[in-house]
């Protein structure tokens, strides 16, 4: 077992208890993981929990999960509703009296503020801030998802299955106009 | 491939699309202690015992409860067997009050994602009720062990 084994190897391997296997799951998947949280404008640390909640419950659900093209979307959905409850529990922890205030848009905290310095990515970065958020989601987290998971992904974006072809061109459109200028 | 064909990837897609991966890759890279809390998640695998699922999950917020704390009512289901979990969190404390049907076991240990290898016990009682106090902050799961020696878990929570 490799990088190059198949998921359903993969999956098959960890069901049966095999560590190496459930690591190569990790590697592949995590980065599907935290692009959804990040696409909730989640902390590090809450990310974090997001991240580490998600790999506990598909633990739990190992063997409900029998065909391997679903496994991104279960793995986008558990990381929504995880984010969602983040969120809500952020929420609840805003005491009445008092207004929310900026912090959590600290710019260490998050990347969609974080500056890059002159690099490769800098002119790539610049037009992709330019897009709508809904825009930058959807392709930060179809950038890390297996073609073949593209439409379940999508749905756990709450994007309708129809839309996501037209939707991901027009969002790749603007990016590249915007590249172009 | 028609799937594919209606998704409308082609190899300039596809060439941006991996360039976004790598720059995310690049300014927003996943920690490694977040990898490293996944490969470890495998740990808590438990093949031998029944999962009580989450099926239902109230929260009791009214201005009053808002301003006193948290308070949430958790039912898990596992086959014969329903956990049913009052959750309080009151300055930071957090308590579960709990009742298990049918009642049978003696008692309830409570597990915690944060703490490997350490559980907190609970007596439970003719009806199958039971308390614990302290519960650490982040995920927890209750375990009981049925009179047939059969193991219940429930789903992880943040209770």
């Amino acid at each position: 077992m490799d990088e190059d084994s198949g998921t359903q190897e993969l999956l098959a391997a960890a069901s049966r208890g095999d560590q190496k296997a459930w690591d190569l799951l990790v590697n592949r998947f995590t980065r599907l993981v935290w692009s959804v949280a990040r696409s909730f404008r989640l902390s590090d640390a809450d990310a974090a929990d997001v991240c580490q909640t998600t790999w506990l419950r598909l633990v739990e659900h190992l063997d409900a999960i029998n065909d391997p093209d679903r496994l991104a979307g279960w793995l986008a959905t558990t990381a929504r509703r995880e984010s969602i409850g983040v969120l809500r529990r952020r929420d609840r922890e805003v005491p009445i009296f008092e207004a929310p205030d900026d912090e959590d848009e600290d710019d260490d905290q998050d990347p969609e503020r974080r500056t890059i310095e002159q690099d490769e990515h800098r002119e790539l970065w610049d037009a992709f801030a330019a897009l709508s958020e809904r825009c930058r989601s959807l392709l930060r987290v179809l950038a890390v998802s297996p073609l073949e998971s593209y439409a379940q992904v999508a749905a756990a974006l709450r994007i309708p299955v129809g839309s996501i072809g037209p939707t991901r061109a027009r969002c790749l459109e603007r990016l590249r106009a915007r590249l172009a200028t | 491939m028609d799937s594919h064909r209606s998704i409308g990837e082609n190899v300039e897609d596809a060439k941006l699309l991996r360039r976004i991966g790598a720059m995310f890759d690049h300014i927003d890279p996943v920690p490694d202690a977040v990898m490293h809390a996944a490969r470890s998640a495998f740990a808590w695998r438990d093949i031998d015992s029944q999962l009580a699922q989450l099926i239902d999950e109230e929260e009791l917020v009214g201005s009053a409860t808002r301003a006193h704390g948290e308070h949430r009512l958790l039912t898990f289901e596992a086959p014969g067997m329903t956990v049913a979990i009052e959750a309080t969190e009151v300055g930071g404390a957090r308590r579960l009050i709990g009742q298990l049907v049918p009642s049978g076991p003696n008692h309830v240990a409570l597990e915690s994602a944060a703490q490997a290898g350490q559980s907190l016990t609970a007596p439970v009682d003719h009806l199958g009720r039971f308390a614990l106090s302290a519960v650490p902050a982040g995920l927890v799961r209750l375990r009981c062990t049925m009179p047939d020696g059969t193991q219940v878990v429930t789903e992880w929570v943040d209770a």
